[in-house]
C-alpha cells in the first residue's frame, strides 16, 4: 500500500496496525516556522530512546524543521539536505512498518507521499562479549553478540576489503529475522552461494529465533546425527573461514554464526591452530582424533574384551579386572549403562545450573557419587575409570555439536560390543564409515580431504598440519581460480 | 557440484579393487590347491602378465558394456546380465559364508552362525545401492588401515618367526603342471575384474583407467606372493597343507612389540572381516549397478535375501564353501571369459 499524501490517513493506518501495541510510540507533531505542518514519528519505545531522538539525526532534523518554512521542509526531505547517510525514503506502508519494527524511527509529513526511515541503534542487546564456548589461549577474545549487524561488523573489522560481501535476507513470516550471508566475492565457489540462497528461499516458517533453526531447515540430510553446518561464536574464526572460501551465515538474535560447507575435519580444528606452531598443532589434532575414538568406542571395547575376548589382554590385567569386579552384582553392560547415564545426568544438570552451582554439581557428581557407587559395590572402579576416560574424550572434542553424535553412538557401540564382541564393533564401524562416506554438506563429501587426492590438493591441513609458510593453497571448496593463499615475494 | 558427477578417480578405483579382493585372496587363495610354494609364486608372476593383457581388453570393452542393449539387443543382453548376476550372487554368498564362519569360529563362538550371517548381511545391504562415490570414499578411508595392517602382519611374521626354514619353501618343488594350474587358479581369483567394464562409465578418464587396475593387481600380487613365501617358512610345509585357512595360524604367531596385548590374532581377524564386509557391500552395489545397465531394477533387499538363501546350505552338508571353488574353476571363469569375447565380437560387428 502506497503512503498517502494526507497524514491523517497515514496516522489512521498506523494506529490501526499498531492497536494494542503499547510499546510503539506514535507521536504526532506540528513543525515548520509557523507550526502549520502536521508530522508523525513512529518508533519502538525501547529501540529508539527519547535521548536519542533529541541528540540524534532525527532530533536535529526536527529541530531544523522548526526554523524553516513548510515549502522548504518538503524540498529538504527530497534532497536529503542534512546529508545524513542512513536516511532512506520508503514508498509503501509495508516497508515503513517493517523498518519501524526493525528498530528504526519512521517520519511522515503531511503532503509528502513517502516515509523517511531514520536508523537508530535498534533493539537492546548484550554487546560484544568474550567468547566462552570456544576458548583459546592465543588469539582474540571477542565473541559474537545477538545483533546480526554488530556481528557482521566484527567480521568486517578483520577483513577490511570490499571483496567481503554481506547480503541480507529475511526469513520467518512473523519473526522477519534478518540473516546475513557473508562471503569473499573472489574466493567463494559461486554455485555454493547460489545453493544457499535457494535453500534460504525454499521454506516458509512463522519464525526463526536462532541460527540452529536455520541450520535444520537448510541441511541436506535430516536423519544423520552429524551436524552439516559448523558453528562459531568467534569473529576471527569466521573471518579465517571466509578466507578459505567458505560462506558464513549470521542470523539476528543468535550469537552463533554458521559456516558452510562443513567437513569432519573442520570440526577437529580450532581457531588457534593457525596461530601456533605446526608441531604442537599436529600433536593436538592427533589427540583430538583419538578423543573421538575414545568417546565413541571405549565402553564398547571394554565390554567386548571382558565378555568375549579376554585372551587379548595379558593375564595379570585380566586378573586385576576380575578382582575389581568382585562383589558387583550387575553385568558389565548394566554397570556401564548405569554410570554413563549418571554422568549424562550430572552433565545436563551442570549445564543448566548457574555458573558456580554447575561446577559444584560436577564435583559432587564426579567425586562423591562415583566413590559412593564403588563403595556400595554398585560399580567396579575400572568402570568408573572407563566412564571418566570416555567423558574426557567427549569433552576434548572442540565442538559441542560434533561431540553429540559420538555421545549418542557410544551407546550403540556399547550394546554392539556387549552382545556381539569385536564382531559387533566391526559391524558398527563399517556402518559408521559407510554412513559418513555417503554424507555431504552442500555437495562436499563430509570426509574431505581424506577421501581423494583431488580433495586435499596439497593443502596440508588434515590430521597433521604443515608449517604455516607451506600452507599455500585454499581448500577444495574455494573458487578454483583462486586457490593460492600464500606467495613468497 | 563436487560429488554430483558420481565419477571416481583412478586412485579410488585402484583402492576399491585392492580392498575388495585383499581379504578373500589371503583367506582363500593363499594355500588353495596349487597356489602354494614355488608353483604359486610362479603362477602369480604369469597371472600378472596375462591379467595385464586382459585388463587392456576389458578397458576397451567399456563402451560396449555401457550400451549393452544397443550392442546385443534386449533379449541377449538380459541373458548375459543374468549370467553375470549368477556369478555376483554366488560370490556374495561365498564371501558371506566365509565372513560368518570366520566370525563364528574366532570372534563369537556359541552364537548360531545364521544369526551372524543375518547381521552381516543387514549391515552390508543397508545403503549398498547408493552411488559409486560412496564406495570409493569408503575405500579411500579404509585402504591404508587394511593394507597397512596386512603389510604389518607380514612384516611382524617375518621379524618374529623363530623357527623359520627357507628349505620348507622349496619343499613344494616346481612342477610345470602345478604352475599352470596355479596360474589358472589365481586368474580365477581375479575373476571379479570381469565386472570392470560395467564400472568404467563411473570412472573419470575411463580409457586410461587400465593403469589403476594394473597397480591394484600389482599390490594384490605382491601381498599374495609375500604370504605364499611366508606360509611354508613359518608354519612348515606339512602344517600348511593341513590347515583349512593357512593364513590364520600365521596371524596367531604374531605379536606387537613390547607385548602390549597378549594375543593379537582377533585384531587381525577383525580387520579381515571388515575387508570382507567391504567386498560383500561392493558385490551388492555392483549387482544393483549391473541390473541397471539393462534397465532392470531389483531392490537390494531382494538381492540380499537371495544371497542369504544361497549361503544357507540349502542341501544339508553341501555348503557353498565346498562347491564354490570348483564351480568357479569349471564353469564361472570359462563362461565369463567366453562372454567377454562374445560381447567383443558383437561390439566389433556393430562397428564400435
Amino acid at each position: 500500500m502506497n503512503i498517502f499524501s494526507n497524514i491523517k490517513e497515514n496516522e489512521a493506518y498506523v494506529r490501526q496496525q499498531c492497536e494494542k501495541c503499547d510499546d510503539i510510540v506514535i507521536r504526532p507533531m506540528r513543525l515548520g516556522d509557523e507550526k502549520k505542518v502536521d508530522c508523525l514519528v513512529v518508533y519502538i519505545e525501547v529501540a529508539v530512546s527519547n535521548m536519542m531522538l533529541d541528540d540524534s539525526v532525527i532530533g536535529k532534523m526536527i529541530n531544523h524543521f522548526w526554523e524553516i518554512s513548510p515549502e522548504k521542509m518538503k524540498e529538504f526531505l527530497e534532497n536529503n539536505s542534512l546529508g545524513i547517510s542512513d536516511v532512506k525514503e520508503l514508498p509503501t506502508m509495508e516497508e515503513a512498518m517493517k523498518a519501524m519494527l526493525a528498530g528504526n524511527a519512521i517520519f511522515f509529513m503531511d503532503g509528502y507521499n513517502k516515509a523517511i526511515k531514520i536508523s537508530s541503534k535498534g533493539y537492546p542487546n548484550l554487546g560484544v562479549s568474550e567468547a566462552d564456548r570456544e576458548k583459546v589461549l592465543r588469539g582474540s577474545k571477542e565473541g559474537f553478540s545477538d545483533s546480526v549487524k554488530s556481528n557482521s561488523a566484527l567480521v568486517r573489522k578483520r577483513l577490511r576489503s570490499t571483496g567481503l560481501k554481506i547480503e541480507e535476507q529475511f526469513v520467518g513470516v512473523r519473526s522477519d529475522t534478518l540473516v546475513h550471508i557473508l562471503y569473499m566475492e573472489d574466493l567463494v565457489y559461486e554455485p555454493l552461494l547460489e545453493e544457499i540462497r535457494e535453500r534460504l528461499q525454499s521454506f516458509e516458517i512463522d519464525g526463526v529465533l536462532d541460527s540452529g533453526m536455520l541450520e535444520q531447515l537448510t541441511e541436506e540430510n535430516w536423519l544423520t546425527p552429524f551436524p552439516q553446518f559448523q558453528t562459531t561464536e568467534r569473529p576471527d574464526r569466521a573471518a579465517m573461514e571466509l578466507l578459505n572460501g567458505r560462506i558464513v551465515l549470521i542470523a539476528d538474535n543468535s550469537p552463533l554464526a554458521l559456516l558452510l560447507p562443513t567437513t569432519f575435519n573442520n570440526f577437529l580444528q580450532v581457531s588457534e591452530d593457525r596461530y601456533n606452531r605446526f608441531e604442537m598443532v599436529s600433536f593436538l589434532r592427533c589427540l583430538r582424533f583419538m578423543a573421538v575414538l575414545v568417546a565413541m568406542l571405549l565402553p564398547g571395547l571394554y565390554l567386548a574384551t571382558i565378555r568375549f575376548h579376554t585372551q587379548i589382554l595379558p593375564g595379570n590385567l585380566i586378573l586385576s579386572f576380575a578382582q575389581a569386579r568382585e562383589g558387583v552384582p550387575f553385568s558389565g553392560i548394566v554397570e556401564l549403562i548405569f554410570l554413563e547415564l549418571a554422568f549424562e545426568l550430572i552433565r545436563e544438570a551442570g549445564v543448566r545450573m548457574p555458573g558456580s552451582l554447575g561446577n559444584a554439581i560436577g564435583i559432587v557428581g564426579g567425586l562423591i557419587i562415583g566413590q559412593a557407587a564403588v563403595e556400595a559395590n554398585l560399580v567396579s572402579p575400572i568402570v568408573v575409570m572407563i566412564v571418566a576416560l570416555t567423558a574426557l574424550g567427549s569433552l576434548a572434542i572442540p565442538s559441542e555439536e560434533f561431540s553429540s553424535p559420538f555421545r549418542l553412538m557410544k551407546y550403540g557401540f556399547l550394546f554392539l560390543g556387549g552382545f556381539f564382541g569385536l564382531l559387533g564393533m566391526i559391524l558398527g564401524m563399517y556402518g559408521l564409515i559407510s554412513h559418513l562416506s555417503g554424507l555431504t554438506s552442500f555437495h562436499i563429501p563430509y570426509l574431505t580431504p581424506y577421501v581423494g587426492r583431488e580433495l586435499d590438493q596439497g593443502q596440508g591441513d588434515t590430521i597433521l598440519r604443515k608449517p604455516f609458510y607451506k600452507m599455500r593453497r585454499r581448500p577444495v571448496y574455494a573458487n578454483k581460480n583462486n586457490r593460492i593463499r600464500l606467495r613468497r615475494k | 557440484m563436487f560429488a554430483e558427477n558420481d565419477r571416481i578417480s583412478h586412485r579410488q578405483l585402484m583402492r576399491q579393487i585392492v580392498l575388495s579382493l585383499a581379504a578373500p585372496f589371503l583367506l582363500c587363495l593363499a594355500g588353495w590347491r596349487d597356489v602354494k610354494g614355488v608353483n604359486g609364486v610362479v603362477g602369480i608372476g604369469v597371472a600378472m602378465v596375462l591379467l595385464g593383457f586382459y585388463v587392456i581388453f576389458l578397458v576397451r570393452l567399456g563402451p560396449a558394456y555401457e550400451h549393452l542393449q544397443k550392442v546385443l539387443g534386449k533379449v541377449q543382453s538380459v541373458v548375459i546380465i543374468a549370467v553375470y548376476m549368477i556369478y555376483v550372487l554366488f560370490t556374495a554368498a561365498y564371501v558371506l559364508n566365509l565372513a560368518s564362519s570366520l566370525a563364528s569360529e574366532w570372534l563369537l563362538s556359541g552364537v548360531r552362525e545364521w544369526y551372524i550371517r543375518a547381521a552381516i548381511l543387514l549391515v552390508c545391504a543397508v545403503g549398498s545401492h547408493q552411488g559409486m562415490q560412496k564406495r570409493a570414499r569408503m575405500a579411500e578411508v579404509s585402504y591404508w588401515i587394511i593394507v597397512g595392517s596386512l603389510a604389518l602382519l607380514i612384516l611382524l611374521a617375518f621379524v618374529q618367526g623363530e623357527n623359520f626354514s627357507a628349505q620348507e619353501f622349496w619343499r613344494g618343488t616346481f612342477r610345470e603342471k602345478g604352475a599352470v594350474w596355479g596360474t589358472y587358479e589365481i586368474l580365477c581369483g581375479f575373476l571379479p575384474l570381469t565386472l570392470l567394464p560395467f564400472l568404467l562409465s563411473k570412472v573419470a578418464k575411463a580409457s586410461s583407467g587400465g593403469k589403476a587396475v594394473f597397480r591394484a593387481v600389482g599390490v594384490l600380487g605382491i601381498l599374495l606372493a609375500a604370504v605364499l613365501i611366508l606360509l611354508p617358512m613359518a608354519l612348515g610345509w606339512d602344517r600348511m597343507l593341513m590347515e583349512k585357512i593357512p593364513v590364520l595360524p600365521l596371524m596367531t604367531g604374531t605379536n606387537l612389540p613390547g607385548d602390549i596385548l597378549a594375543r593379537f590374532d582377533v585384531i587381525w581377524i577383525s580387520l579381515l572381516i571388515y575387508a570382507l564386509l567391504y567386498s560383500l557391500g561392493s558385490l551388492f552395489y555392483y549387482g544393483s549397478h549391473i541390473l541397471q545397465s539393462v534397465s532392470l531394477s531389483v531392490s537390494h533387499w531382494i538381492l540380499a535375501a537371495i544371497v542369504f538363501v544361497i549361503s544357507c546350505d540349502p542341501i544339508s552338508g553341501y555348503s557353498i564353501s565346498k562347491y564354490y571353488g570348483k564351480m568357479l574353476m569349471n564353469f564361472g571363469a570359462p563362461v565369463l571369459f567366453i562372454l567377454t569375447i562374445y560381447i567383443y565380437i558383437w561390439y566389433r560387428r556393430k562397428g564400435s
